[in-house]
This record gives C-alpha cells, sequence and structure tokens, in this order.
C-alpha cells in the first residue's frame, strides 16, 4: 500500500485561477496543502513534505525562504514557482539549496511535466 | 615522518575567446591558481580527460559565441567522465533556462555545475565564485598534518607509482604523487591529524592500510583505507554499498569517508566493534596457530564476519556454474580461451622439469604425472571442465547464487590472535557468486597458498584424503603417514566443510568444481615468458596435481552407466572391462593404472583371498616379497583403492583386511557374502 504524498504550498492567496491549476495538477501524485508564510515553518516542522513550492509572487525574497526551509528542514525539496523568472533569481534560488525553479503555467499538462520533473530531483545536500 | 603541504589549486579556464582567456588566467594566477588553458571544446575535453584538476571554468558557448543553440561548456558538465571535477558555467549570454539547467540537481542530488556567472560582472566575481566552490565542493584540508610510518612504503610517491605502476616518467610521477597526497587530504577534510601506520595488504594496484585519524580534540579513529586507481576504487565503493547488508551490529565495517581525484579514490571502512591492535593476517597466524585455534577463526570469520553477507536472499542462476566460474574468474566464454590456460600448464611443466621437479606431460585433454618411485599418474587436464567439449562435463544449470565475499584469501583477513576474532581487507569482488564461493575459496587459498608438502605423493594422499568423503562435510581420515603440516590443514579444512555443509542445497560435487576453477585460475600465472623460482614451480606442481586429482574425482561422477550394467553396478561393485570403468553402486570411479591393476587383481580372485606377495609381484612387479614393500607400498595402496571405491573407508564393505595374509574383494558387500 503506497503512503499518499503531501505537498505544501506557501502562498498567501487561496483562490487563484494558478491555484486551482495546480492542485489539479498535483491530485494524481498526492494531497496539497496550501498555508501562508506564518503558518509554513510551523507545518514542515511538524509534517514532513515530499515537496514545498514557493509562490514567488507572494514572497519578498524567495531564496531567503528557501534557506529558512532549508535550515529547519536539511533535505527538503523545496520549488520557487515564479510568473517571471530572471537568471539572478534563478541563480539566487538554487545557491540557496532550491530543488527547482519553474516558470508557473495555466497549462496543467505544463505544470504537470514540471513538477513531475522536481519531483524525480534530489535536493542538494 | 611528517608530512605538510600546500597543493596548488589547479583550475582549468577554457574560452574560445582568446582575450578574455588570457585576461581570466592572468588574474586567477595572480592569486595563487596553477591554471590550465583551452580555447576550444576540444581543446577543454582533452584536459579534462588527461589532467589532474581541482576545478573547470568553462564558456557556455565554447565553440561559437554567434549560436544561441551552443551549449558546448554544459555538453562538457554533462560529461560523466568529468563528473568528478566541479565546474562553473561562465558566459555573457545568460538566460534563467540555461541558468537552471546548469545549477539544479539531478535524481544523484548534483547539479551539472556548481556556480554560474555573467562575464559582465567581472573578474571578482568569478574569483570569488571559484573560491566558494574549493571551499564547498573541493574541500582540500592543507593544514592536516601526516604521519608516515612506514616511510618508504606508505609515501605519497610509494602509493602513487602502486597505483599507476606503468609510470615512468618522472615529472609525471612527480605530479601523481602530489596528487596522491591531494586525495587524502580530502579524504580526511574535517582531521587534524592522520597517521599511516602499516600497510595491511597490495592487490593489484590498490594498497590497503591501517590508518588512525584525529579529528581537533576529538579520539582517534581507527580505519582501514583502500587507495589505488579510481575506476577501481569506486567501483569497490559501489559494490560494498550496494551489497553490504544493513545488520552488521556484531562486528563489520562501515563506509566512513570516499574522495576521488582524476586518478585515484579512496575510501576508509570504520570498524565496528573492533580494535585492530595485535592483528596479523591470516596466512602468518595459520603457520603458527594450532590447528584447534586455526577452527575456532574460521568460525568466526563465517559466523560473524561474513554472516551478514550470507545472509542475504539467493538468486537461481540461468548459467551453468561453468559459465559462471569462467566470467567470475576471467577465463573468457569462448573455446579459444582455452589456450592461455593450455599455454600456463605448458610453461610450467617445461619450467618445472628444468628445474629438476618431477616431470609432467600435459596434452589437450590429459595429464601424466611421472613422481618418483611409482607408475605414470594420468589425470585430466583442468581444460577439460573449465572448457568442456561436452554437455556431460558441464555443470547444468540451474545455479543457485548468493552474496560472497569473492576474496575469501588467506592474505586478504586480518586475525587478531588471542580472541580469535577476524576483519576482511578487500570487498572489491564482493557480489552474486556460487553458493559456497567464500568456503571454496578460503579452502583453494588453504590448499593452493599455504600448504607447502615438497612430496608430490605425500601432497597427492593429502588429496585424495579430501576426495574421499562421499559427502561434504563428512569425515575426512587420512591414509597412512601425513606430516604434520598436512594433518593441521586436514583438519582445519574438514571444519570448513562442516560449516559449508550446514548451508541448505550444499553440494560435494559443485564444491569440487569450484575448487578445480580456482586451482586453474593460479596456473594461469604461468603463461608467458617470466621465468619462475623452484620454490614457485613446486607450488605449481602441486596446483596441477590437486585440479587433476579433483577432475578425476568429478570424471568419476558425471559418466552414464551403460544400459547392460548388471544389477551389481547398482549396488555393489562392477568392473567393466571391456571399457575398463569401475562402478561402485551406480557411480563411475576413475582409477590410476595401479589402482586398476590392483582391483583387477582382487577382482578376478572375488571372495578368495589374495596374499600380499601376490600383490608385490602382479602389481609392483617384485620377485622376492620384501615385508618393507607391504608397509610403503601395499598398504597405501589398498587404502587408496578405498578410498575411491569404498563408500565410508573407515567401515570397508568391499575391500577386506584378511588380517596377516592379504584381503579379500567381496563385489556385491562383505554383508552380502557372510
Amino acid at each position: 500500500m503506497s503512503v499518499e504524498k503531501s505537498f505544501l504550498l506557501i502562498s498567501e492567496t487561496e483562490d487563484s485561477s494558478w491555484l486551482s491549476v495546480i492542485a489539479t495538477a498535483l491530485a494524481p501524485l498526492g494531497h496539497l496543502q496550501v498555508a501562508p508564510l506564518s503558518e509554513a515553518l510551523g507545518l514542515i516542522q511538524r509534517q514532513p513534505q515530499q515537496m514545498i513550492i514557493i509562490d514567488a509572487a507572494d514572497v519578498e525574497e524567495p531564496s531567503a525562504l528557501v534557506a529558512r526551509i532549508r535550515a529547519v528542514c536539511r533535505g527538503a525539496r523545496v520549488v520557487v514557482a515564479t510568473a517571471s523568472p530572471t537568471w539572478r533569481r534563478t541563480r539566487e534560488a538554487f545557491r540557496a539549496g532550491a530543488t527547482d525553479y519553474i516558470r508557473k503555467s495555466l497549462s496543467k499538462a505544463e505544470l504537470q511535466e514540471a513538477l513531475a520533473e522536481a519531483l524525480d530531483k534530489t535536493p542538494p545536500p | 615522518m611528517e608530512t605538510r603541504h600546500h597543493t596548488a589549486r589547479r583550475i582549468l579556464l577554457a574560452d574560445n575567446d582568446p582575450d578574455t582567456l588570457h585576461i581570466r588566467a592572468e588574474y586567477l594566477e595572480s592569486l595563487g591558481y596553477r591554471v590550465f588553458l583551452a580555447s576550444s571544446y576540444e581543446e577543454a575535453q582533452q584536459l579534462l580527460s588527461e589532467t589532474w584538476l581541482h576545478l573547470a571554468v568553462l564558456d557556455l558557448r565554447l565553440t561559437d559565441d554567434t549560436d544561441d543553440r551552443d551549449q558546448s561548456g554544459l555538453l562538457l558538465a554533462r560529461d560523466e567522465e568529468f563528473r568528478a571535477t566541479p565546474m562553473i558555467i561562465l558566459t555573457k549570454y545568460p538566460t534563467w533556462e540555461t541558468t537552471r539547467e546548469a545549477l539544479s540537481p539531478s535524481a544523484e542530488g548534483k547539479p551539472l555545475a556548481v556556480d554560474f556567472i555573467d562575464k559582465r560582472e567581472g573578474l571578482e566575481a568569478m574569483a570569488q565564485a571559484a573560491d566558494h566552490a574549493f571551499d564547498t565542493y573541493v574541500r582540500i584540508n592543507n593544514d592536516l598534518i601526516f604521519h608516515h610510518d612506514e616511510r618508504l612504503l606508505l609515501s605519497w610517491p610509494a602509493l602513487a607509482q602502486a597505483a599507476t605502476p606503468d609510470v615512468a616518467d618522472p615529472r609525471r610521477a612527480a605530479d601523481l604523487s602530489e596528487e596522491m597526497e591531494d586525495l587524502w587530504r580530502r579524504m580526511f577534510y574535517e582531521m587534524e591529524q592522520v597517521h599511516l601506520t602499516r600497510l595491511l595488504l597490495r592487490r593489484g594496484c590498490c594498497a590497503v592500510l591501517h590508518v588512525l585519524t584525529f579529528p581537533s580534540g576529538g579520539h582517534a579513529q581507527e580505519l582501514i583505507v583502500t587507495v589505488g586507481p579510481r575506476q577501481v576504487v569506486a567501483q569497490e565503493a559501489q559494490r560494498h554499498g550496494q551489497f553490504s547488508s544493513a545488520d552488521v551490529s556484531q562486528r563489520g565495517m562501515r563506509q566512513a569517508y570516499f574522495a576521488e581525484t582524476h586518478t585515484f579514490a579512496g575510501i576508509a571502512y570504520a570498524l565496528i566493534n573492533g580494535d585492530m591492535e595485535d592483528t596479523e593476517r591470516f596466512a602468518d597466524y595459520y603457520r603458527i596457530a594450532s590447528a584447534g585455534a586455526i577452527c575456532q577463526t574460521v568460525d568466526d570469520l563465517f559466523g560473524v564476519s561474513l554472516h551478514p553477507w550470507h545472509q542475504q536472499p539467493r538468486v537461481q542462476e540461468a548459467r551453468s556454474l561453468n559459465e559462471i566460474y569462467r566470467e567470475r574468474l576471467g577465463f573468457g566464454q569462448s573455446k579459444e580461451d582455452r589456450r592461455p590456460l593450455e599455454e600456463g600448464v605448458e610453461r610450467l611443466c617445461e619450467q618445472a622439469l628444468s628445474a629438476g621437479l618431477p616431470h609432467v606431460e600435459p596434452t589437450r585433454y590429459r595429464l601424466t604425472f611421472h613422481l618418483p618411485d611409482d607408475e605414470p599418474l594420468e589425470l585430466p587436464h583442468p581444460g577439460v571442465f573449465v572448457f568442456p567439449d561436452n554437455e556431460q562435463t558441464e555443470m547444468g544449470p540451474p545455479a543457485v547464487c548468493g552474496i560472497n565475499l569473492g576474496a575469501v584469501q588467506c592474505d586478504r583477513i586480518l586475525v587478531e590472535g588471542r580472541s580469535q576474532q577476524t576483519w576482511l581487507l578487500d570487498f572489491s569482488q564482493v557480489g552474486l557468486s556460487p553458493l559456497l564461493d567464500d568456503y571454496i575459496s578460503l579452502e583453494a587459498s588453504i590448499l593452493f597458498d599455504l600448504v607447502a608438502e615438497k612430496d608430490l605423493a605425500a601432497h597427492q594422499q593429502f588429496v585424495e584424503t579430501l576426495l574421499g568423503s562421499s559427502c561434504l562435510g563428512g569425515p575426512l581420515e587420512p591414509f597412512g603417514d601425513l606430516s604434520p603440516d598436512l594433518r593441521k590443514a586436514l583438519r582445519v579444512v574438514g571444519h570448513l566443510r562442516q560449516l559449508a555443509a550446514a548451508n541448505p542445497g550444499s553440494n560435494l560435487e559443485e564444491y569440487h568444481l569450484g575448487l578445480l576453477f580456482q586451482g586453474a585460475y593460479r596456473l594461469l600465472a604461468f603463461q608467458g615468458e617470466r621465468r619462475y623460482p623452484r620454490q614457485r614451480l613446486a607450488t605449481g606442481l602441486r596446483v596441477l596435481l590437486s585440479t587433476g586429482l579433483i577432475g578425476q574425482w568429478l570424471e568419476g561422477t558425471s559418466t552414464q552407466m551403460p544400459p547392460s550394467a548388471p544389477d551389481e553396478a547398482k549396488t555393489g561393485l562392477w568392473v567393466d572391462e571391456a571399457s575398463r570403468s569401475v562402478w561402485v553402486e551406480g557411480r563411475q570411479v576413475a582409477l590410476s593404472r595401479k589402482l586398476y591393476d590392483l582391483l583387477m587383481l582382487l577382482y578376478h580372485r572375488a571372495g578368495q583371498v589374495c596374499d600380499r606377495a601376490t600383490i608385490a609381484r602382479e602389481v609392483f612387479k617384485v620377485e622376492f616379497f620384501d615385508p618393507l614393500i607391504e608397509e610403503t607400498r601395499i598398504n597405501p595402496l589398498i587404502g587408496r583403492l578405498r578410498k575411491r571405491v569404498e563408500p565410508d573407508p573407515s567401515r570397508p564393505r568391499y575391500i577386506i583386511t584378511h588380517h596377516g595374509v592379504g584381503y579379500i574383494l567381496y563385489p556385491r558387500g562383505q554383508s552380502d557374502n557372510g
């Protein structure tokens, strides 16, 4: 019997079109929980997550949050999702310990592919 | 001898723009780096392949700066051959996609590159990235102090030379020596001091050492360290990690550290529940310890050290045992591959004859031993079994395999004399192999490497005693006088076989086939032009004789009974004189010419006493009977015949002694004849 995977999306928004797309994209893979930043770190400490997704639109410094999450949970698989990726922010995220950095997409198939690819990656030590 | 050293940081800089290349190279050199330059993809590839480097800084577009699709720098980073070298990607054209591709970790957690720099960020950004890469990924402890207790054997040049014996150029050798030191400074990055105390073993190009490490303010840790060529040691580390059982709670070796450079790799094993003080190699311990103590050591070896490995699940192979052994011992699978073994046997026999040792005549299928004071002894060539011509001699599938260490040899096990505790030193061959491979490997090592009986006839008697048991683990009772050394070996091997027999599925035929292959493998060493000293040749002859006798035993167990055979062939003793084949309880028994002559003398007088004088006259062609002949020749010959035909030679039922007179043969067994 396989254990259902648990995903956490750190977002201040509870209702957006992107949110419903990502929830649909992840449904076959596991259970998605959405939490604001104020609750996220506590949740991560209490319950292991297969993947933690940071909505870069809701976080001032995503790389700093990546580093904080990794400090709390060393092996965490952290993915930064952004609508407007830049190469510098990409580098910052990976330097902070992110496992992946993806562009937000409203296409369920594209998002599913990007997230599945991220799940295949092992977080850096 | 103490060494402290600062290795120069070696960095590859690759850029197809010559101005950029030289400006950046000068800057890095001013910071103390030793810089290797490449101005094209091909040059970078060659340097990565041939040069010891700590770090590589690669332009993203190494081929064509105007081509958006040119990602030749990333192509190099993706090459598995160069994965051990951390890489930084430099570019004038960064995009988030290429940054992601370069820095995103793979399924193994390793990204293609450790950093990504825009050329427009300037020289300092590149230097900072290189510095950070050295601190995080290269990690060489230049302040680590080494003590080399055995100066010559354990120096960096000696260890490097052992791993790369074909290097003659002194400058290259000096470079390799520095690279070897580099390896150790990486492996023990967190330590303050490391003592290389003694060389435990040299196997091929690898060296196995006993090492003590001292962290800052911490306790000493004892380690076994294997260093050697990168691919060889990395493969050993991978095998150990893949096959080591999770349960090593009693005593074992845990992988503690691993490091690799361009040429070398090193793996350090930590001892679990152990202390290596006062240990010696099993080979040295064997020579001085009593048989009882050695048996206790063997108990510890298989009951504790090897136990976690042997408990892992078994697998039924589709291949025959012969195929598996040929592959495992590197014989090759085609009939042409037989030539090295034939050549090895031929060269051994030629050199042995020149050295005044007994003459052995090899043909493609047979060996004829001309032992002193004895009739020629004809035995099968080991090639008959290593490369069978027919299916009858191929040990057919299915072969059951399990996880074995694969290198259980007398010089690769350490023994603590007082407690008889054992330690394993070689994990390079761990993996799936035939069921009792480790038992066979140790017996072969004792039989072929440690037993050094000078008298070949005595050695023959010893091996025939080993082959005389009807089941694995059965009693091994010597006939005639064996020397104390042979008696000791008999007792140890007997004990080892009892342990082997306790494994479900153990099979004497398969065990003997494994021994034969081990002997044949040792005969390969004699091929080629190399000449050997007399002692080595004598050892080779003992191995050759042993494989012949084992082959003879195997021949006796593998031939079909003729359909016309009478009942006593299946229930008693029967000789088919037309084919000169001897059958005992359904099993064909191969006999030397002399044993066959003796048997036929008794067979033709079945149920009647055949006196000793007749035996002396008919078998040994002696006209005047001398009691000394009886003691030195007839009794041992009767003993050897009983070994071949009696199910239990200590309780004969076919060849019965008529005390004071001679012997009687009962073809149906004594109990059926009253």
